[in-house]
């Protein structure tokens, strides 16, 4: 990642806005598409979003690193989200057995296996509680436990147990691991 | 496929890194508060929907019991306005406040949805109770099986079974909220 010229503390907010999206801009659009397979309602989640995020930077004093402060507004705002949804889907949890049987419905489809494993990946994460779904993101977006305690505020020897899990999970659903 | 082929497959998904103008975060701001202001609208526009009916209906049945429940009704309606209005202000568009650690928010979400839930006969279905039954007495007893209300056990059984409903489903709702709560908890920190 480019390393932006950071605003003066007491820049205003939307500048501050400017410089997290361009750092994080990318990383904000991809939780949302593990928040929300559908196109149009993950538009609409993006930009909630982001207003959320605009109108935070005015509460903004560096209690928290930018990325942290970032990553907790757009996965809480993705959680409101998700909420809401009048969908009721069955989540599962990490620690139940349940996450096993998960995802195996895509093998008819003529698609590259790239394809096919970003699909099989993304059926998951959709089907995973909040926060395991949060945990697994940031996993994915190369956060190390420590990272991923300071976003979600579950500490970081737990974050390394639910790591494990998530691990687990891959190699079962993707063949992780199978491959060199 | 190893550990970061998977994050590498992650991050090169095409996802574009929209810049939103301050104009357009400032629109989408409003649009969304203009969007609960509708909600709120529809709902108050119903309120005096029924309001206006029953205020009908003291006029034009002359019965005292019907006369007194169509008031309490009425009452009731104005109590669950202003407590729709009450908890429909206590609820902003997130900002900073969306910036604690994830665990906090989604636990103090679920208790406030939950709490909502659990709250629904206490506000929005006990307050119509004293006007409903007293209402149905009327016709019952004074209306003497004329008039464009339906009559009868059965009919009272059906509206009993409606409130009784609401409740039900509403309960059962704040239930699953609970499970998911008991979850979070059982989750070490």
């Amino acid at each position: 990642m480019t390393a932006l010229p950071s605003p003066r503390t007491d820049a205003d907010p939307h500048q501050r806005y400017r410089h997290a999206t361009a750092l994080y801009g990318a990383d904000i659009a991809r939780f949302a598409i593990g928040y929300e397979r559908d196109a149009a309602r993950r538009q609409e989640l993006l930009q909630e979003i982001h207003v959320a995020l605009w109108q935070s930077f005015a509460g903004y004093k560096e209690q928290c690193s930018l990325r942290t402060w970032v990553y907790r507004i757009a996965h809480n705002v993705s959680v409101t989200h998700i909420q809401r949804s009048l969908k009721t889907v069955e989540r599962i949890h990490l620690d139940d057995g349940e996450a096993d049987e998960v995802v195996d419905e895509q093998s008819a489809i003529d698609i590259t296996e790239r394809r096919l494993d970003l699909q099989r990946l993304l059926a998951l994460i959709h089907r995973l509680a909040p926060l395991d779904r949060q945990i697994m993101l940031l996993y994915l977006e190369d956060l190390d436990a420590a990272g991923i305690g300071d976003i979600t505020g579950i500490s970081a020897r737990n974050v390394a147990t639910k790591i494990h899990r998530i691990k687990a999970l891959l190699a079962k659903q993707i063949d992780i691991g199978s491959k060199p | 496929m190893n550990e970061q082929d998977l994050k590498q497959l992650w991050k090169s998904q095409p996802a574009a890194a929209p810049q939103f103008p301050e104009a357009q975060l400032r629109r989408r701001a409003q649009s969304l508060r203009r969007r609960v202001a509708l909600r709120n609208c529809i709902e108050y526009a119903a309120g005096v929907a029924v309001v206006a009916g029953f205020a009908y209906f003291i006029r034009a049945y002359r019965h005292p019991l019907m006369q007194i429940g169509s008031a309490l009704i009425i009452l009731a309606t104005a109590i669950v306005l202003q407590q729709l209005h009450r908890r429909a202000a206590s609820r902003s568009l997130p900002g900073a406040d969306a910036a604690i650690t994830s665990r906090d928010f989604l636990r103090a979400e679920l208790l406030r949805q939950r709490d909502a839930l659990r709250a629904v006969w206490r506000w929005y279905v006990a307050p119509f109770v004293p006007g409903v039954v007293v209402f149905r007495w009327g016709v019952e007893t004074q209306m003497a099986g004329v008039g464009p209300f339906a009559h009868g056990v059965l009919a009272n059984a059906l509206i009993a079974a409606v409130l009784l409903a609401i409740v039900a489903l509403n309960w059962r709702m704040a239930g699953k909220l609970q499970k998911e709560i008991d979850q979070l908890d059982r989750d070490p920190t």
